[in-house]
């Protein structure tokens, strides 16, 4: 019975993952209007047929702005996350693996970096660096490595414990080849998998940060920076700030679902 | 020259010096307390003990798969003790292991003609072609189909498993095999199928097989020399299995007892059974 409704969860996620996806993708011909192109004369209009969504307080097309922003999020999101799994695959490969003093020495900088609430501290970070969006994937990369690394390496230890990889020592094999060919490829699905689950998080910091100042800067279309934009003029045009925070809520809803689908999906296959 | 050789090994878990870590006093565990033992060639030795005897510490110990806290281990002569991973290769290839649970001895994303081919890869320069050539031929000595090569370790039953990893073992060509309790998992007519199999390759390579059991009635059939392991200590030894059922050592008395008679006939009197250990 689960296993159904899972399903039906993982194939709604994966349609808005898609649909996102593909508006990321195809924006320049989804668009109807330049989404940076400020006419002061048409500003905070009503939707209409050649506004779609109504514009914003400078005469923009808000739904060319939230398609375009659909590009910037869904890029950083894969960027950051990209970022992250670079740095905390390897070292927690190498921590599980190797044990002993390295481990330990590994374990305790994690310990250190997670002490700290990491949102807090990848804002200090870019506060520090200058806001922008490449100093804002840096300072995620460096705080939320730590979490994912301390995740990898209990999967790693997990596997560096069977048989199979006294075997390959028996056989021959060099560390690197047992790392890669053992134990990264078994430790590859539930990576993927946590990965799943924490893109929705990821989105949600960045548009978060970037609200907040520190992450895209205007006039770059992205959600964070429209919802920050609009702020000024939530008792009078409340839709603007609805529509940026319907399009995060819908992309986190379904990255959200596709990782718990997948992580359950896992759990069963793991039970049978 | 004995094709292995240990002197006085010893194991120690989580000695005192740990780094940052919560090492306190503890005295740490002492699996293998100096043991001594040598394997000849052609020979088949036992080694037999109760569940947490030590007896799969030694193995690793043997094999050099970890590194023994005092003592020495040696492949005809040659110190390989404290040797790097990479210096160990040319006398791993001599001495290989079959694991006792043949599903958590198999990478499960590997098929069975990559299982055996890692230790060639590791080995030979040769071609693939003639990585392929051997892995045939192994699967021939083991007595599997070649189409079983395409397969994955869940397709395959224990049994099959089994002679995978003793086709694994095979593969280099070594001098000993060591089985770590090989057949504890499967039913008595393959058991005994494998123990003819482990016959029939002896003596068409020459191997020598170290046998890690605590089924006495295997240990009493197939091999020569016999060695007693007690709480990580060498409790009794002896050149012929058959001198075994003589022992007046308490231990080894309480292991025969364990060993399963064949007809009510056969049972002798109680004997009785002292919890001395633990």
């Amino acid at each position: 019975m689960s296993g159904i409704k899972n399903n039906y969860g993982i194939r709604l996620g994966l349609v808005i993952v898609l649909a996102y996806g593909l508006i990321a993708l195809f924006a320049p011909w989804l668009a109807p209007a330049d989404p940076l192109h400020v006419q002061m004369s048409h500003k905070l209009e009503l939707p209409s047929w050649s506004y779609p969504l109504g514009t914003d307080h400078l005469g923009r097309c808000v739904l060319s702005r939230l398609i375009y922003g659909t590009r910037t999020s869904l890029l950083y999101t894969l960027a950051v996350l990209a970022s992250v799994f670079a740095i905390s695959i390897p070292v927690g490969l190498i921590a599980g693996y190797a044990g002993g003093r390295i481990d330990q020495a590994i374990m305790r900088l994690i310990d250190v970096l997670l002490a700290f609430p990491s949102l807090i501290l990848s804002l200090a970070i870019t506060a520090m660096l200058g806001p922008s969006m490449p100093n804002l994937l840096l300072s995620f990369a460096a705080v939320w490595w730590a979490g994912y690394a301390r995740v990898i390496r209990s999967v790693v230890l997990q596997i560096r414990s069977r048989d199979y990889i006294q075997a390959a020592i028996a056989s021959g094999s060099s560390h690197g080849t047992i790392m890669v060919r053992h134990i990264l490829r078994n430790a590859a699905r539930p990576i993927l998998v946590l990965a799943s689950v924490e893109v929705g998080t990821i989105l949600l910091a960045i548009a978060g940060l970037s609200f907040l100042g520190l992450g895209a800067q205007p006039p770059v279309p992205e959600w964070g920076v429209m919802l920050s934009d609009s702020r000024p003029y939530m008792q009078t045009e409340p839709r603007l700030l609805l529509y940026p925070g319907i399009a995060i809520m819908i992309a986190v809803l379904g990255f959200n679902l596709v990782g718990e689908g997948l992580r359950e999906q896992r759990k069963d296959a793991r039970a049978a | 020259m004995k094709v292995l050789e240990a002197i006085g090994l010893s194991k120690v878990y989580n000695p005192r010096h740990s780094w940052l870590g919560r090492s306190g006093r503890e005295p740490g565990l002492t699996a293998i307390d100096g043991v001594s033992l040598s394997i000849a060639p052609g020979e088949n030795a036992a080694l037999i003990g109760e569940s947490g005897s030590g007896k799969s510490t030694l193995a690793r110990l043997l094999l050099g798969l970890e590194k023994p806290t005092f003592g020495r281990v040696r492949y005809r002569g040659i110190d390989y003790t404290d040797l790097r991973m990479k210096d160990m290769r040319g006398i791993r290839s001599k001495l290989q292991m079959v694991f006792q649970n043949s599903y958590a001895a198999f990478n499960p994303m590997f098929t069975v003609a990559q299982i055996i081919d890692e230790p060639l890869r590791n080995y030979d320069c040769d071609s693939v072609e003639m990585r392929t050539q051997r892995i045939r031929e192994v699967l021939e000595q083991v007595g599997l189909a070649a189409s079983t090569a395409h397969k994955y370790p869940h397709e395959l039953s224990g049994g099959q498993l089994q002679r995978v990893g003793i086709g694994r073992a095979l593969a280099l060509r070594p001098e000993l095999i060591v089985c770590d309790e090989p057949f504890s998992s499967l039913d008595v007519t393959i058991r005994k199928q494998m123990v003819t199999l482990l016959q029939e390759l002896k003596d068409q390579l020459g191997l020598s097989y170290l046998f890690i059991s605590h089924d006495l009635s295997l240990v009493q059939r197939f091999c020569d020399s016999v060695t007693v392991l007690q709480r990580g200590r060498i409790a009794e030894r002896y050149s012929s299995v058959h001198l075994l059922k003589h022992s007046s050592h308490p231990y080894t008395r309480q292991l025969l007892a364990a060993v399963p008679i064949q007809h009510p006939a056969q049972r002798k009197t109680p004997l009785q059974v002292q919890s001395n250990h633990y």
